[in-house]
């Protein structure tokens, strides 16, 4: 399975999104991935970008040394992604958690995207290693599902 | 990766049909649609998401702001069309509590006032 993986290094700043996005798309369609995993992967890891390159590094930390680094792995069960930056500490996953129930006056944006992140994946976790942040995300297949052709089996 | 929305005006409602991505790129220009509409006097919305691929909560930003923005001249937006994995989008985030989603422009045209 090795030679399959995805690893890509991105600059920690909008512009590089699509290049992600496009990515993603590519390493979805190679695999005959479901639509509905590979949307949802898109969005949940458009979200751990966007927060990375928002406030992941210190304001005056130079542009060449703002990057996230993504692998992804597909096997017939499941999709594996780790992304790690080089930014300031910051665990997600104990990050304030928004409250949904809220009437709209009340509501603001903060949190959704992790918010998402735990609710779409099967499991997060997240380590400091190496003054690295790393994520890990496991995320199933629908019920049935079993994407790969049979060479990458 | 882009975004194209296009503008049409039926029985005093604006009827936006958004095709594309609403990310973190491309939801400044849908931002900058809907502010000035709303700037220009437009309180009835409608938003046709039948040719939207994809919404991030970028592109939520963008909504949360609108309903907020239209409620200070008592305006409504009303969405529809949504394929079943971006209409999660707004289950998950509990956005659908504020911004009624319908089947058909048609069905959205009748429930506003």
């Amino acid at each position: 399975m090795l030679n399959n993986d995805l690893i890509a290094r991105f600059e920690a700043r909008m512009a590089d999104l699509e290049r992600m996005n496009e990515m993603i798309a590519a390493f979805g369609e190679a695999r005959n991935l479901p639509l509905k995993t590979v949307f949802e992967l898109t969005l949940v890891l458009e979200e751990i970008f966007t927060n990375i390159v928002k406030y992941g590094y210190p304001a005056n930390s130079p542009e060449e040394n703002r990057w996230v680094d993504l692998r992804l792995q597909a096997t017939p069960d499941e999709i594996s992604v780790t992304v790690e930056d080089g930014g300031i500490p910051f665990n997600p996953i104990e990050a304030p958690k928004p409250d949904i129930t809220l009437p709209f006056e009340e509501r603001s944006i903060g949190g959704l995207g992790v918010h998402f992140m735990l609710a779409l994946m099967d499991e997060v976790t997240y380590e400091r290693v190496l003054e690295k942040n790393r994520l890990t995300l496991r995320k199933r297949y629908p019920d049935g599902a079993c994407p790969l052709p049979e060479t990458l089996q | 990766m882009s975004i194209e929305i296009s503008e049409k005006k039926q029985d005093g409602t604006i009827i936006l049909s958004v095709k594309g991505r609403v990310d973190s790129n491309t939801s400044p220009a849908f931002e900058q649609k809907i502010v000035e509409l709303i700037k220009c006097g437009e309180a009835r919305f409608v938003l046709n998401f039948e040719e939207l691929d994809y919404i991030s909560s970028a592109g939520l930003r963008v909504l949360l702001k609108a309903v907020k923005d239209l409620k200070k001249s008592n305006g409504t937006l009303h969405l529809c069309c949504i394929k079943d994995y971006i209409k999660e989008v707004f289950v998950m985030s509990g956005f659908d509590a504020f911004l009624p989603i319908h089947a058909t422009v048609e069905d959205s045209l009748k429930a506003i006032p």
